[in-house]
């Protein structure tokens, strides 16, 4: 038996992601996946004015800065117990998703499908199209998509002043007030994408694509001549040969609940338009945040209070030297389980029928990943639409709340690549302790106490690779999470960053 | 139209220099025909502002350019030889710079004002003065 060690740096992710496998028979029997910097944002957060998670954990990232703003805010409208008007959660929700539709697009065909076009697979039936539409900085697809995506993010702009880095969301609403001509512009980048989201990834019309609910449907879409040009279509095929929809091994998945209704929309059973959940084997139950936790056996901080609401109470204290640990980033668990949460999660937590339809039948698979990323704008663009047009200038988009000197907040939303969690403890009113769990620190987290994988090493495990040399079938896996290790990893290395690329 | 657009990182010390310029040349009056841009950490979104325009001066901290710390100015084959064409997650500014061929009919004029090391008295003045050289004395401090 072969056995060969292999130290893979991604490229295409933000920040630093090292991946080493053990590789034997052409089959993974080791994954290790390692965040390699360390940022510290949660101490730069103690002993600060309440407000400025506002304008600091914006900055952590440039890609999903206002779900981090959409946190922090929601966790000081907790502390305050702020009541927020209707027009606010609306213009929240559609500065929120507008982040969501570029990064979605923009991962699946600029991060994603970039790798369909590499030359190890010039003798594949599907590379001149793969060539065509997603050769970096050339495909057709890839091209396409920078232009319809480049201006809505100016939602973001209008609503919050600038983009990114936005600090519009306070407690109790937003600092802007929306007009009517800045709504109808936003209408107008939103109708813009909508068109070209229907031409260029569905290759049909949204009203027809609303319609399915199965993965049979599915499959019949994408057959359809008038439907296979569309890079949804194309991206199926070309990953079904790639064999890039076989089930892995599955973990539970969880999601924190997407975007809040607006009290007009509110129900008994319904407080997002995605609903939070656990998922785990097949079964949705309700998600208990009180079940999460952090471990730090394998990443490189001290441990720490181990109080039962540790989240609140712990410092996050790095330690570079520690014994047995090989990330920066920490190992967050639900009920002491590693769950992945990502738009794949968010969709099944919330019972999307198409995607629980395509899990149930093909299991969870880098494809099935990307099929939610494709899909969600789908639903992402009607509500934005429908809020954009409920949305009454005249009403109030802040209601100021009461002081609070001290206190707890949580800040729970779906960011584009996961649950975000900004846990925020305040005493004399100032920030005593902050603490974020990110979607990548949940996905890419090292192993725990007991020894058990993170989502992302687990879904290495088993991978076949057919040239150890060029692992590219590792980088789809890596890749279907979209890791985003400037949130994750809590000075940067020089030296071998970036030394093995695939497919850039 | 020319923009200006300041590149950087206000926490990072050595990626600040566009930002530090960008504060500073914020009090000074360029005219109609300029527009000052803090570009912050932006790549690929900075796109629409080498939409109609004529030109663009890009504002960026550099490394081992010079041996000193210093000022340098690039133009636009320059600076095209010296972008990377692999990419990160967040598509930053040298893939906007390789991708401009392929998204724009008509791409302005790029250059570089590019600084070496931290910003000081004195190469916060020789950057101002290289900027107005090449704004053609359109300021007036």
């Amino acid at each position: 038996m072969k056995r060969r060690s292999l130290t893979l740096p991604i490229n295409r992710v933000e920040g630093d992601l090292e991946i080493s496998v053990d590789i034997s028979n052409n089959v993974v029997v080791k994954a290790q996946v390692a965040g390699t910097m360390f940022r510290g944002f949660e101490q730069m957060m103690s002993g600060r004015g309440l407000l400025d998670g506002l304008v600091i954990t914006p900055r952590i990232c440039g890609i999903c800065s206002t779900s981090h703003l959409y946190a922090a805010a929601l966790a000081l409208d907790q502390l305050h117990q702020a009541e927020v008007p209707d027009n606010a959660i609306r213009m929240r929700n559609l500065t929120h998703i507008a982040e969501h539709i570029q990064s979605d697009l923009r991962h699946v065909i600029l991060m994603f499908a970039v790798d369909f076009a590499h030359p190890s697979y010039n003798k594949r039936s599907f590379f001149a199209e793969a060539e065509r539409c997603y050769t970096p900085l050339q495909g057709e697809s890839a091209i396409s998509t920078i232009k319809a995506t480049r201006q809505v993010l100016e939602i973001v702009a209008i609503i919050g002043g600038q983009w990114p880095h936005s600090s519009f969301m306070v407690p109790g609403g937003i600092v802007s007030t929306p007009n009517s001509a800045d709504l109808r512009k936003c209408r107008q980048l939103l109708e813009e994408v909508v068109h070209w989201y229907e031409k260029q990834i569905l290759g049909g019309p949204l009203s027809e694509w609303q319609k399915l609910k199965t993965a049979d449907e599915l499959k019949s879409w994408c057959v359809d001549p008038a439907h296979k040009e569309g890079d949804l279509a194309r991206i199926i095929r070309i990953a079904e040969d790639l064999q890039l929809d076989r089930g892995e091994a599955t973990h539970g998945f969880i999601s924190g609940g997407a975007l809040p209704l607006p009290a007009t929309e509110m129900s008994n059973s319904r407080s997002h338009l995605f609903g939070a959940g656990h998922w785990q084997a097949g079964r949705l139950k309700d998600l208990d945040l009180s079940r999460i936790s952090e471990q730090l056996t394998s990443s490189y901080y001290r441990s720490n209070s181990g109080a039962l609401d540790s989240l609140f109470l712990d410092k996050t204290i790095p330690d570079a030297e520690k014994e047995k640990a090989y990330s920066w980033v920490k190992s967050p668990r639900y009920a002491d389980q590693p769950v992945e949460t990502s738009p794949l999660a968010e969709l099944l937590c919330a019972g999307h029928p198409l995607i629980c339809s395509w899990i149930a039948e093909k299991g969870v698979s880098p494809l099935a990943r990307e099929l939610a990323r494709l899909l969600r704008p789908a639903e992402l663009l009607p509500a934005a639409l429908r809020w954009i047009k409920e949305t009454n200038p005249k009403d109030s988009f802040y209601i100021e709340p009461a002081p609070c000197e001290a206190g707890r907040g949580l800040g729970i939303v779906q960011a584009s690549r996961g649950m975000l969690g900004h846990w925020l403890e305040v005493r004399d009113g100032l920030i005593d302790n902050y603490q974020m769990i990110t979607p990548t620190s949940w996905n890419a987290s090292p192993r725990d106490e007991r020894g058990m994988a993170g989502p992302m090493e687990q879904a290495l495990l088993g991978a076949r690779v057919d040239n150890p040399d060029h692992p590219l079938e590792l980088g789809h896996i890596v890749r279907s999470f979209d890791p985003c290790l400037v949130c994750a990893v809590h000075s940067l290395h020089k030296g071998n960053r970036n030394t093995l690329r695939l497919g850039a | 139209m020319t923009r200006v657009i300041c590149i950087g990182h206000p926490l990072l010390a050595e990626d600040q220099a566009g930002q530090q310029l960008y504060q500073r040349w914020q009090k000074l009056q360029f005219g109609e025909e300029v527009e000052l841009i803090e570009g912050g950490l932006q790549g690929l979104n900075l796109l629409r502002f080498f939409e109609d325009c004529e030109r663009v001066i890009l504002v960026d901290n550099v490394c081992d350019y010079l041996a000193e710390p210093g000022i340098i100015h690039l133009r636009g084959e320059q600076i095209q030889a010296a972008v990377s064409r692999h990419f990160d997650h967040s598509a930053g500014l040298a893939y906007l710079l390789a991708l401009l061929p392929n998204l724009l009919e008509e791409i302005p004029e790029i250059e570089l004002i590019g600084i070496e090391g931290e910003v000081t008295e004195s190469l916060a003045a020789e950057a101002t003065d290289q900027l107005l050289l090449l704004l053609g004395g359109r300021s007036a401090a």
